[in-house]
């Protein structure tokens, strides 16, 4: 019963991966920043958690304690709850409640800029709502299967966003420094902003050497 | 539905839609100025900037990927990095 239930757990690990994401996606967000108050990136890890859980129980085994759960078996009723959750997730959360809620994020943005806010970090959270599945395709495919899962998923992520994001982040940056420029507010902070999206992977290089 | 593609439409949509329409109002701005006297210069130099932001970012990034080699991949082999 114990293992049928832990397997019962480990096959809604991906599950709870997509609420992960979906949790990271609000607090995009409510945050001044993508890594200020951290909690997208802690939404972001426990998801890089979620979907290498096995691999991090395979660290067991090397521990000479022997861990012979797997993802799902177990009883049919365990198995009908699997399902149910999994479809609950998929259809509801993934594939309807994250949908409206980045509608609701556009229109929030909206109302922002009546506030003289900027609606950018309620766009990127809009964005980011409606690409969990491919978001989570994603993080699936950095899991390399070995022990060090985990960490290859966050460094795969890293180098995703440094060599993809960062550069179209940067000519954001360059827009809002013109219009920045333009309204009489400070700009040399998003230039230089943009230099370090552009040089992000060479300053990690020169920490590095630094070392 | 991609979260890159989505930012890359978002940058692309402002570069290339949002900005230019801001210079001709800028332009348009600076005329008005300078017809009543106003400094005009630095909003003309603003709506300059508007439509060189594409070249700006191409610039940058053709800098960045020369100076780089190819895109970014200090994490290749992640393990190998420690």
């Amino acid at each position: 019963m114990i293992n049928d239930g832990i397997g019962l757990l480990l096959g809604l690990a991906p599950v709870a991966a997509l609420v992960a994401l979906v949790l990271a996606g609000l607090a995009l967000r409510n945050q001044g920043s993508v890594l200020q108050n951290g909690r997208f990136g802690l939404w972001m890890f426990w998801a890089a958690v979620m979907l290498t859980l096995p691999q991090i129980l395979s660290w067991f085994s090397g521990f000479g304690v022997p861990v012979p759960f797997s993802a799902g078996g177990g009883t049919a009723l365990f198995n009908t709850f699997n399902v149910d959750i999994t479809n609950f997730v998929n259809q509801f959360v993934v594939g309807y409640l994250a949908p409206v809620l980045a509608a609701w994020m556009v229109l929030r943005g909206v109302v922002e800029i009546s506030e003289g806010r900027s609606p950018l970090y309620s766009i990127l959270g809009a964005m980011f709502l409606l690409s969990i599945a491919a978001t989570q395709a994603l993080l699936q495919s950095w899991n390399s299967g070995t022990k060090f899962a985990t960490a290859d998923v966050l460094a795969g992520l890293w180098t995703y966003t440094a060599s993809r994001i960062l550069p179209v982040a940067a000519g954001l940056a360059i827009i809002g420094a013109i219009l920045n420029f333009a309204f009489g507010k400070p700009a040399m902070r998003l230039i230089c902003c943009a230099a370090g999206f552009l040089t992000v992977s060479a300053l990690w290089r020169l920490v590095v050497s630094m070392m | 539905m991609n979260f890159l593609d989505g930012i890359t439409n978002l940058t692309n949509w402002m570069g290339n839609v949002i900005m230019p329409t801001v210079a001709g109002l800028f332009f348009a701005l600076a005329v008005v100025r300078y017809a009543r006297g106003y400094p005009h210069q630095y909003i003309a130099w603003s709506g300059l900037m508007c439509l060189m932001v594409q070249a700006c970012c191409a610039v940058w990034r053709r800098s960045h990927r020369n100076r780089a080699g190819t895109t970014p991949t200090p994490f290749g082999s992640p393990c190998a990095a420690w």
